[in-house]
């Protein structure tokens, strides 16, 4: 059998941008019953390339050979239409997706029973949940019958049951000989699902192989991007410098490649005043590549002192990196205490980033632990 | 995808489109009616009762037929122009034809327009109202408007990508070209002069069709000549167009 995709020396530039590459001399190819991820950062070039494998956008220059019948995942709140019912959505999304009125009816039970939406399939379908949505579009998607499945981020939406359906639907179609295209930010199920992994990194295919190694190759990447000498990050603006920042492990005073999740962290700065300042208070921000803030804070009580032109203090703030597998930056700001002016700001001051815990998926990590102890019987009933 | 299924996915978001537009108002499809017949009555009010127009023969059926085709022809082309737009996350997204957009726009404003027309032929025979009902004239005014629609949305959409203006052009274009359009006075009362020049609008020609068909009048047929050769070179200048500009759309919208 020949590859349901196959794309050689891919690159495509935007009329009307910068002129720049949203993609640049990528090879790809999907051989059917295989499952193949792309990983890499926002802007990486993965919907450019999701875009060229569905058809929709021809590539600058490179050749595409895709199969016949291509199904994408029509998105969130891109292919509904609000006011019509759940039924007709589907009647209309199935055959975007080009399937016969015949076989849109022949299959429209088992598309319902799969989105486990047959208590609202009536009901217009502005009264969904973002997670109905995804179930609605992902239960139309694989009952196309494609040769080519492309999966956009269907791990972002959704409790943690569908995903698991999802997950195994995914893999029932690969046995069956579908190739998927799969996009996802989620490392921990793109090294459980995937044959083989992608990296793109700024249009550009950096790396390809086996999960879990691209996996690593993603992680060094990213942290490549952690600045590290005072003099790069030196971010002289309204009154205060920030001379150094990193993000180490309080154990060895160094900053791992990978973070483990839930790790112990401490942020260390180094700020020195340019001006008269008054007392000040800091700020910080984690946000995630994948779902943006995770917490931003800044702590009521204590308060940097006033300084002098000249004078240098040091921050250090604990952290517990509770988070799931991932790229992650820190933004830093300090402002004066009545919030006044800010003093300093300093977007993405810090990246690193967290490994996936075994077992586990999801944004947050709990750190969990479990206790199992047998328990005779006869102890109970006593 | 083959044609016998597009044509079918044409038609499935023609119906979609035509649904979407009445399904939470109470009266539903109803006020596809409710429209033209209000705004004929006002117009017959004011050049009957308050101008004392009299000269026109079956001023209220001649104006209802009027606004009825005007409404098609200006929804389709407006809502044709920023068809590709407005679906830009199918658009980004589904392998379909673009051209599948404006067309199924097109489709959605026929099936009101056609519904109006099967009411009014209808309405206006069971209350013995209507003058005449001439099937091929009406058919053919019908065809040739719709190409004429076909050709304006297709050509107009293609541009409206690249340059977003256009909407807001087509949309003033519009309210003048009512006046300018033999909608709601005969032309047939011009001066020479302006009744030639009048014939050069392509809607002029589709109108003269329409009231033939409905009520009995002679047909224009120079002005039926200029708007089926303006719709066959908006229909083969438009189709390449689009055509050519679509591979881009998915980037652009």
């Amino acid at each position: 059998m020949s590859a349901v995709l196959e794309g050689r020396g891919l690159s495509k530039r935007y009329r009307g941008g910068d002129g720049s590459f949203a993609l640049q001399d990528v090879d790809v190819c999907v051989q059917p019953g295989e499952i193949v991820a792309i990983v890499g950062r926002n802007g990486a070039g993965k919907s450019t390339l999701l875009k060229l494998a569905g058809g929709v956008t021809t590539p600058t220059t490179g050749t595409l050979h895709r199969a016949q019948r291509v199904a994408p995942l029509i998105e969130v709140g891109a292919g509904f239409h609000p006011e019509l019912s759940g039924r007709d959505n589907v009647g209309v999304n199935a055959r975007l997706l080009g399937m016969s009125g015949r076989q849109v009816k022949h299959c429209f039970d088992d598309i319902v029973d799969f989105a486990e939406l047959g208590h609202v399939i009536d009901r217009p379908v502005k009264e969904y949940s973002s997670g109905m949505y995804m179930r609605l579009g992902f239960a139309v998607a694989v009952h196309t019958d494609p040769e080519l499945l492309l999966v956009d981020e269907v791990l972002a939406v959704g409790d943690l049951p569908f995903q698991v359906k999802c997950l195994d639907r995914i893999r029932t179609m690969r046995d069956a000989g579908v190739g998927i295209l799969f996009v996802s930010h989620n490392l921990a199920a793109v090294a459980d699902i995937a044959a083989r992994c992608l990296l793109l990194e700024g249009g550009r295919l950096e790396c390809e192989g086996q999960p879990n190694e691209v996996i690593a190759s993603y992680h060094k990447a990213l942290e490549r991007r952690v600045p590290s000498t005072g003099a790069a990050v030196a971010d002289v603006g309204a009154g205060l410098s920030l001379l150094d920042v990193e993000l180490v492990s309080p154990a060895t005073d160094e900053p791992p490649v990978v973070w483990r999740p839930s790790e112990r962290a401490e942020l260390r700065l180094r700020l020195r005043a340019d001006v008269e300042t008054p007392s000040m208070v800091f700020g910080l921000q984690v946000n995630s590549e994948s779902i943006g803030l995770c917490q931003r804070w800044h702590p009521d009580s204590s308060a940097l002192p006033a300084m002098n032109p000249g004078d240098v203090v040091d921050v250090r703030l604990g952290l517990t990196l509770a988070m799931g597998p991932g790229g992650y930056s820190v933004d830093v700001a300090v402002a004066a205490s009545d919030w006044s002016r800010i003093l300093l700001s300093k977007p993405a001051a810090v990246s690193f980033a967290i490994s996936a815990r075994s077992g586990a998926r999801g944004p947050m990590d709990l750190d969990p632990s479990i206790a199992v102890t047998p328990t005779a019987s006869a102890e109970l009933r006593s | 995808m083959d044609p016998v299924q597009w044509l079918d996915l044409v038609r499935v978001l023609s119906v979609k489109n035509f649904r979407q537009r009445y399904l939470r108002s109470r009266l539903g499809v109803v006020w596809a009616l409710i429209q033209p017949l209000a705004q004929a009555a006002v117009l017959s009010f004011v050049f009957l009762k308050i101008f004392k127009v009299h000269k026109v023969p079956h001023y209220p059926l001649y104006v209802l037929s009027g606004i009825m085709s005007w409404q098609f022809f200006q929804q389709s082309v407006v809502g044709g122009t920023s068809a590709v737009v407005d679906n830009s996350g199918l658009v980004r997204k589904v392998a379909v034809p673009k051209i599948t957009f404006p067309l199924s726009v097109v489709g959605g404003v026929l099936l009101v327009f056609v519904l109006q027309l099967v009411v009014l032929v209808a309405g206006a025979g069971v209350t013995g109202t209507l003058v005449t009902t001439t099937p091929l004239l009406l058919a053919l005014s019908v065809v040739v408007e719709l190409a004429l629609a076909v050709g304006f949305s297709v050509l107009l959409c293609s541009l409206h990508v690249s340059f977003r203006d256009i909407r807001f052009l087509v949309e003033s274009t519009f309210v003048m070209a009512f006046y300018l359009t033999p909608v709601i006075y005969d032309p047939s009362r011009l001066p020479p002069t302006y009744r030639s020049v009048m014939r050069w609008n392509p809607m002029d020609g589709v109108l003269s069709l329409e009231r033939a068909a409905l009520l009995a009048r002679s047909v224009d047929w120079a002005a039926v000549g200029v708007s089926g050769a303006a719709a066959l070179l908006l229909l083969a200048v438009g189709i390449p167009v689009f055509r050519r500009r679509a591979g881009d759309f998915a980037d652009q919208v």
